[in-house]
Parts: structure tokens; C-alpha cells; sequence
């Protein structure tokens, strides 16, 4: 696994011929900067507050790089270089079915991502833990192979 | 020879989607086919500016100008140095999601 996250852009198809370019996967800072705009006030020992406006959008935003989208033949302006609150505002300004469209494909990429990254770490693992019982020289390579696992 | 100068009030080098610094009064010039540009920073980010690749991005009222920089950018006193490859993007490129050459689907 990178240990950096490198930005690497995914297009997204919607429909009409429209698409979105989404960051393939946050880093911890755009992670952490969502969680805060869904939950920015957080108690020690409680359940977070979720800020039920933001939910929806505090993903979105944290994704979204770009679109195609038009408003009566014109091009809506959408990039990460646009300020924070003008981003917020024009999401804000689409259609319900629209931005719904947006979230679900946005939703349903995240999770193919993650189950990616997880199917990579869990056949390197199985491939680190056949080498390790492969090379082990006394045969007792299996027991000693588990315990440095767990 | 010198045969061709942008100079620009501002500019970006770019890692993909992020800024890795911005730049004012800066010189893009290009010199036996060669370009390079030099420009005071105004904000950077050492870890951005080590990855690779990035792109000098000169932004206009029509579009976009793009260079690819071809090895880690030097900066001298709060000046960056970099060099450039060809010219990527021609003038009255307008960038609305259209970042196709970073699209990797």
C-alpha cells in the first residue's frame, strides 16, 4: 500500500452522457476535513453530533474535482481551486435528483475502492505468510509464522 | 537564442489536482527549444513539490497554459527554478472538467 495518497483522478459516468471526475481515494486530511464538516462538534465519551445538513454534502464536496454538467447550455463551474463556500453553494443549487445521482455514484465508487485495497492487502498477506512457511528451514515455520500474524 | 517569453502575474505548479506552490511574477521562457521558468513563491508545499509528475499551469481569460516540469524544482531566496518540457496544452484550452490527460478511467 502507497503511503502517500497519490491524487489520482476517476471519471464517473451519469446519466444523459454527463460525468464527474472524483478523487479515487482521500487522504487522511480530506478524510479528516469531511468527518469535521459532518460532525464539527464532538464531546468526549459521547456520540458524535452529526449536522444532518452536511452529511450528504460534506462527501460530495470531498470528492468531487469536476463535471460536465451544464445549466442552459453553459458549463457550470466546478474545481477544486474554487473557494470552499462556492463549491458548497453551487452543490447546494442542483437539481435533488441531480446531486442524488451524484451522491449514489460517488457512494458506489468509494466502495469499490475500499474492497479493492482490501482484496490487495489480504493477498499480500497470504502471500507474506506462504513465503514465511515456505522458508522456514526446520518446518516449524507454520506455528512461528502465526504468532508473529496475531 | 531567446525566442519566445510569457510572463504572467501568476501561476501554479500543480501535482495532479493539488497546488504544490503558487507564484507570482513569473517567466516562462524558452531558449534553443528549451523552456524553463522562474518565479517568486508565494506559498508551497515541500512534499508536493518532491512528488512527480508536475505542471506548471498559467491560468487566462480564455484558458490555460501547461507545462510539464521536468525534474525537482530549485528554489534559490524564495525564488523557484524549474525546467520545462514542451508546451502541452494550446492557448484557448478551457480546463471545465476536461483534465483528460489525468483521467485514469
Amino acid at each position: 500500500m502507497d503511503t502517500i495518497v497519490k491524487p489520482k483522478i476517476v471519471r464517473l459516468s451519469l446519466s444523459d452522457g454527463h460525468y464527474i471526475d472524483v478523487r479515487r481515494r482521500l487522504n487522511t486530511g480530506e478524510q479528516q476535513d469531511m468527518f469535521a464538516a459532518m460532525a464539527p462538534y464532538l464531546v468526549a465519551g459521547e456520540k458524535p453530533q452529526l449536522k444532518s445538513q452536511a452529511v450528504m454534502t460534506a462527501k460530495v464536496l470531498a470528492y468531487l474535482l469536476g463535471w460536465s454538467l451544464t445549466d442552459d447550455g453553459a458549463p457550470i463551474p466546478m474545481s477544486p481551486d474554487l473557494p470552499d463556500g462556492v463549491r458548497m453553494a453551487t452543490v447546494r443549487s442542483i437539481d435533488p435528483d441531480v446531486f442524488r445521482e451524484i451522491r449514489e455514484a460517488i457512494d458506489t465508487h468509494e466502495a469499490a475502492v475500499e474492497l479493492e485495497i482490501e482484496q490487495t492487502k489480504n493477498a499480500r498477506a497470504g502471500v507474506s505468510d506462504s513465503n514465511k512457511t515456505r522458508s522456514s528451514p526446520d518446518g516449524l515455520g507454520v506455528g512461528r509464522s502465526l504468532e508473529s500474524v496475531n | 537564442m531567446t525566442d519566445r517569453t510569457v510572463t504572467v502575474a501568476v501561476a501554479k505548479v500543480m501535482w495532479s489536482y493539488y497546488t504544490a506552490a503558487d507564484v507570482r511574477d513569473c517567466t516562462v521562457t524558452r531558449t534553443d527549444g528549451q523552456w524553463q521558468m522562474v518565479g517568486s513563491i508565494v506559498s508551497s508545499d515541500a512534499l508536493r513539490l518532491s512528488r512527480q509528475p508536475l505542471t506548471l499551469v498559467v491560468t487566462h481569460q480564455h484558458g490555460c497554459l501547461k507545462w510539464p516540469v521536468l525534474e525537482q524544482p530549485q528554489i534559490v531566496d524564495g525564488v523557484l527554478h524549474a525546467r520545462l518540457g514542451p508546451l502541452e496544452v494550446p492557448d484557448g484550452y478551457h480546463r471545465q472538467a476536461e483534465d483528460r490527460q489525468a483521467v485514469s478511467q
